[in-house]
């Protein structure tokens, strides 16, 4: 017992010792940690209004507490389910799909020789990161067209049938994700070739000597070299697990594919249209944001566990 | 260096992946150019395959000929130019202690920021701090309340974290750097990279504001590009066709219509011209071997 | 781990000080600011009001107007406009509330502020219930409530309360505008379709027998937008299945929900039918509407719906004018004709939500006289047709002159490149989006050769032919919010459900023996309670009308 208070006043001044050595490190994330206390943390009061039937002449204090009345009303209704599995689904569709390929992207275009060449590669597939959605699923439909669409003149020409894309519910997902893909790998990609860049070349240098082939050095030494940055972006996503932008969905709904197309997003949008209460959407705001940062609690615990990168 | 024939086959392959990426991408931008100085009408009838159909300028004339996109573009250069710079410098000064394993209090600190992530106030509320503090309908507005950006510090850290080997730090405190100096000397010139990376992502962040200009900017001459732009293409999602419009109303409405599907692809290329001209620039900074120097040194 | 909660806990509580709004602003009632009971000006010492402003993107400077240069110079109130472009309209609307930082009065234009908006914020006090106000001081205001009873019941709330003034006009042009090329009826030899079958008969010849005569099988039949307000020509059939449209309706007594009801299942068999032959374009529930407006525009299109041809079916005037509106049709379960009752005086329910006085405004009289202004036929003849020719100081080679059958021409300077909507919402009145209100005049109706054009035909038309059927569409009710919330979800889940199969049993994706398991879907998704919801605030509101 005595040791154990020694051992702690003992660790509690070198803790202090430390922390005063280091000032200057405490100074540097002082701005940050100011900026974010007054506007992230000072208006937080605000998340109350999930939890109360807010009343604008009473304010945001002294409107009355309805505690989780929104929240069960919203699991309740028969809706619920089919709206929480479509947002998940398509989320870990995408993920699945939209992951590995930025991160194939910026190691294919690493191993460009020529510089010119590779350098309007990157800048090229970028590009479609600055389509807006609107303009992104005008293209979707135009391309998918059953008569007038390329993608359909591409499969009648290989000598296939014509496919109605957009009125059949079951490529819904599909065509989300690929043109998700599509849009954003590029731009997806910058981050991982940034990561390349910090390759240490001597060890190539080792390994030539050592006669590895490239497919050999690119696995053993590129890829280790982004690890890190690959599971923080992973994780980054598992904690959007729950939330699926609404303007690119909500323009891709046709009455053919809401089953799976309607998202909590655009069910939450459709309701305040009819005159729902504001509350009632930021309660189940809150809701998913509680559940998606469940989900990135339990996903850094195993990220922990299975090695050195984590998020905190 | 002797190449091997395993290696040019290799070379080849890549070349080609690297070919298919580049035609898949390059075949709807081309589209997205010739739509854009098309017809609107051939677009739509998907009779514009690749080459523009019903040549004419007028997408980009009707653009340019707007005293408020000129306005727009000005202002919102003005925001994205102070609003970066301010994002890189407190992401770097943020993220640098927070790389640092012997920083006590390093968890505390990340968790404090992660549960901004998810926690947030709200509209109502932030809007009410923002006009007691007295920046409504000016440029801090827009700029300090995003001023930190959690996921950005995060990418940040990692990359100090992994690509900034620690020995290099600990060998300039040794030659008698502070942690200031070794920042400013040390970690800063070896982060060229992420500061390039992170530089594109602030200024397209403020540079597509759209949302936080609607609440917070009442002046018509502060809005930045975005909201005008948004003003000008009909949003789809708003088709409130009153069942009571007049006749001259429905004329209007579809006259909004018309000029915004003539504009819609011309802004796509206009939106793209700035990062097509910068990136090609910030690319030298994703040069391998950038360490040897250091290393050596 | 500690250090951090009382960080928190202090942060939390610096959070309060920013987080108290204002406390109640009682609204001061004094009738001494030189206030006139009667006659013009309305006050005797210089006032001024501030007002919230929903402006369009077509709007230039209100108080640049014709509009409010009569309005000061007639009532001696000077009104200090706060624009608010209509993009953002909702969310400072709501901040506005919200903060409690609030002008004298809103104009808002139609739907500016919502009907929850006025049972929320009236309820609550902050903004101020008018039908006193009225009684006392808006002598038009009630006259106009008089002549248009529905207007009335559909401004008060259950409880008797009036929060936001109406704009209230009508035009007798039909809404909902079917057209059919006459042009291709003639080259067939066959007349217009007044019958379910006789329209498939002349449906099938549209799309087979070339009809345009030009040598290649290139028609369409119907073409159109599923659900789109201005490009969905299936109200047609609808209708013909004595269906007013698939959303709620009432008669003179009861709500009814179409999509409940077994018509609907004979609605679907024959959309059902016409989609399988391809008489309905297969592109139907895809297409948008540029692609629709595209195909219409190379008068390719047999039968569709369009505000007019020529507007938004992007046809040339010469094309257009081969399309006739259509006779509404009637089938086996149905023989009764209907349209729109939207072109017909007795069925104005009122643009709402135009004007709320808010519980900022310390002289409530002043605003109430100066809304009143807007009712009569003098103040109507400044927001519907504007100044006389030369009225306008800072635009006197514009406005309307009246010749010797009593019938008005507007007149434009000369070299003004502005479309005329544009111009008129800029020099004379604020008017796209209603937003300056009131009751339309009666010499509107003596627009010059008003009853020449073709949509004025259409109009009386389509009046003559739906005059024996009772339906119309439902006013919107006041409710509270908690129930208004409820009935926002409910209606959200059954529309949506009812939106999907109506397209798949179309399409035949669902075959239409499902068709009764449909019903008990709906039955769960809880339709029968907003029917009867809507049912008893219906019966309300008929009482209301008196």
């Amino acid at each position: 017992m005595r040791l154990n208070l020694h051992t702690r006043k003992l660790q509690t001044q070198s803790l202090k010792r430390e922390m005063v050595k280091n000032y200057q490190l405490y100074l540097m994330v002082l701005p940050s940690i100011v900026m974010i206390a007054i506007f992230q943390y000072v208006p937080m009061y605000g998340v109350q209004i999930a939890f109360k039937d807010f009343n604008a002449r009473l304010g945001i204090w002294s409107s009355p507490w309805i505690g989780l009345t929104h929240i069960e009303k919203f699991i309740q209704s028969p809706y619920f389910f089919k709206l929480l599995w479509n947002t998940f689904i398509i989320n870990v569709y995408s993920l699945a799909i939209g992951f590995p390929i930025p991160i194939l992207v910026a190691v294919i275009l690493n191993e460009l020789e020529r510089e010119v060449y590779k350098k309007f590669v990157q800048t090229v597939i970028c590009i479609p990161h600055f389509i807006s959605t609107v303009v992104m699923v005008g293209m979707i439909f135009l391309f998918t067209n059953e008569s007038k669409g390329i993608i359909n003149h591409f499969i009648a020409f290989l000598g296939g049938e014509r496919i109605a894309f957009m009125a059949k519910q079951q490529w819904f997902r599909t065509i989300y994700v690929l043109s998700g893909v599509w849009q954003n790998m590029g731009w997806n990609s910058i981050i991982y070739i940034a990561a390349l860049s910090g390759v240490d070349v001597q060890m190539h240098e080792a390994a030539i000597i050592d006669g590895a082939g490239r497919l050999k050095r690119i696995w053993h030494i590129n890829l280790p070299t982004i690890k890190p940055t690959f599971v923080i972006m992973l994780l980054m996503s598992m904690g959007k697990m729950l939330s699926v932008g609404f303007e690119k969905i909500y323009l891709m709904q046709l009455p053919l594919n809401l089953e799976v197309s309607e998202v909590i997003s655009t069910y939450t949008y459709k309701i305040a249209f009819e005159g729902g209460s504001f509350s009632y959407g930021a309660a189940i705001g809150l809701f998913l944001n509680v559940l998606n940062l469940i989900l990135l609690v339990s996903f850094n615990r195993i990220a922990r566990k299975m090695g050195d990168v984590s998020l905190w | 260096m002797v190449k091997g024939i395993k290696d040019l086959l290799f070379d080849t392959v890549i070349n080609i992946l690297a070919f298919m990426l580049l035609a898949v991408v390059l075949f709807a931008l081309i589209f997205v150019l010739s739509a854009s100085l098309s017809d609107p009408h051939m677009v739509v009838t998907g009779k514009v395959v690749l080459l523009p159909k019903g040549f004419n300028l007028d997408a980009y004339s009707s653009l340019l000929k707007q005293a408020d996109v000129w306005i727009g573009y000005k202002n919102s250069l003005f925001y994205t130019l102070i609003g970066t710079s301010i994002n890189l410098f407190l992401t770097m000064m943020t993220a640098y202690p927070l790389s640092r394993k012997d920083f006590k209090g390093r968890t505390l600190v990340t968790v404090i920021f992660m549960i901004t992530m998810y926690f947030s106030g709200g509209m109502i509320s932030s809007f009410l701090l923002i006009k007691n503090i007295g920046i409504y309908n000016t440029l801090w507005a827009l700029i300090l309340p995003g001023s930190v950006s959690v996921y950005n510090i995060i990418i940040c850290r990692t990359y100090m974290q992994s690509s900034i080997p620690f020995e290099i730090q600990e060998s300039g405190k040794i030659d008698g750097c502070s942690n200031f100096g070794v920042f400013f000397r040390i970690v800063l010139p070896l982060s060229g990279p992420i500061i390039a990376v992170l530089t594109m992502f602030f200024a397209l962040a403020h540079w597509n504001d759209y949302f936080n200009a609607l609440l917070y900017i009442s002046s018509r001459n502060k809005y930045p590009l975005q909201l005008f732009l948004a003003e000008i293409l009909v949003r789809s999602q708003q088709t409130s066709i009153d069942a009571m419009m007049s006749e001259e109303e429905l004329i209007a409405a579809q006259r909004q219509a018309d000029k915004a599907e003539l504009l819609k692809y011309a802004l796509v290329v206009v939106a793209s011209l700035p990062f097509m001209v910068v990136y090609p620039l910030l690319q030298k900074y994703f040069v391998k071997g950038i360490m040897i120097g250091a290393i050596k040194g | 781990m500690k250090r951090f909660l009382c960080c928190l806990v202090f942060l939390v509580s610096a959070a309060l000080l920013f987080g108290c709004t204002g406390g109640k602003r009682d609204a001061a009632v004094s009738t001494q600011y030189g206030f006139q009971e009667t006659g013009y000006p309305i006050v005797t010492e210089p006032l001024t009001l501030t007002a919230a402003a929903r402006r369009d993107a077509l709007h230039g400077n209100w108080d640049e107007t014709y509009w409010a240069y009569y309005a000061e110079k007639k009532s001696g109130i000077k009104i200090e406009f706060n624009y608010i472009d209509k993009q953002s309209w909702d969310q400072k609307k709501q901040l506005m509330f919200a903060s409690n930082d609030l002008p004298d009065i809103i104009l808002g234009g139609n739907g500016g502020i919502t009907k929850v908006d006025e049972i929320q914020y009236g309820t609550s006090g902050l903004i101020l219930p008018l039908q006193d106000l009225i009684e006392k001081y808006a002598p038009n205001i009630e006259m106009a409530l008089e002549d248009y009873p529905l207007v009335r019941a559909n401004i008060t709330t259950p409880e008797g309360d009036i929060y936001a003034l109406p704009k209230i006009a009508y035009s007798v042009d039909s809404v909902r505008r079917v057209w059919i090329n006459s042009e291709w009826l003639d080259n067939l030899g066959m007349k217009m379709p007044e019958t379910v079958e006789e329209m498939r008969k002349v449906l099938y010849a549209f799309k087979n027998n070339d009809p345009d005569r030009n040598g290649a099988s290139d028609t369409y039949a119907i073409s159109g937008v599923f659900d789109n307000y201005e490009a969905d020509f299936r109200a047609m059939y609808l209708r013909a299945f004595g269906m007013l449209e698939a959303d709620f309706i009432v008669d003179d007594k009861n709500v009814i929900y179409p999509p409940y009801t077994p018509e609907f299942k004979e609605y679907l068999k024959e959309m059902n039918f016409l989609y399988n032959e391809k008489l309905i374009d297969n592109e139907y529930f895809t297409q948008s509407v540029s692609e629709y407006k595209a195909k219409s525009s190379g008068v390719k299109v047999g039968l569709g719906c369009w505000s007019a041809p020529n507007v938004n079916g992007g046809m040339t005037q010469e094309a257009a004018l081969k399309y006739v509106n259509i006779i509404p049709l009637t089938s086996k379960i149905n023989s009764v004709k209907m349209w729109d009752k939207a072109g017909e005086k007795e069925s104005v329910l009122g643009k709402t939500g135009c004007f709320v006085i808010t519980s900022q405004c310390k002289y409530p009289e002043a605003a109430i006289r100066w809304a009143d202004m807007w009712y009569t036929e003098e103040g109507g003849i400044v927001c519907d047709i504007g100044p006389q020719y030369g009225e306008f100081p800072a635009s006197p080679e514009s406005g309307y002159k009246v010749d010797e059958n009593g019938e008005w021409t507007q007149y434009r300077p000369e070299g003004d490149g502005r479309d005329s909507w544009t111009f008129y919402n800029q020099v004379w009145a604020p008017a796209s989006g209603s937003c300056n209100f009131g009751l339309q005049p009666e010499m509107f109706q003596k627009k010059k050769d008003v009853q020449n054009t073709p949509l004025y035909k259409l109009g009386m038309s389509f009046k003559e032919h739906s005059k024996d059927s009772k339906l119309n569409i439902m006013p919107s009710f006041y409710f509270d919010k908690d129930k208004q919330n409820e009935l926002a979800i409910k209606k959200t889940e059954v529309q949506s459900y009812v939106k999907q199969m109506e397209a798949k049993f179309i399409t035949g994706d669902v075959p239409l023996d499902a068709f009764d398991t449909y019903l008990e879907t709906l039955k769960q998704y809880g339709v029968e309670d907003l029917i009867s919801t809507y049912q008893e605030n219906y019966e309300a509101f008929i009482n209301n009308m008196n």
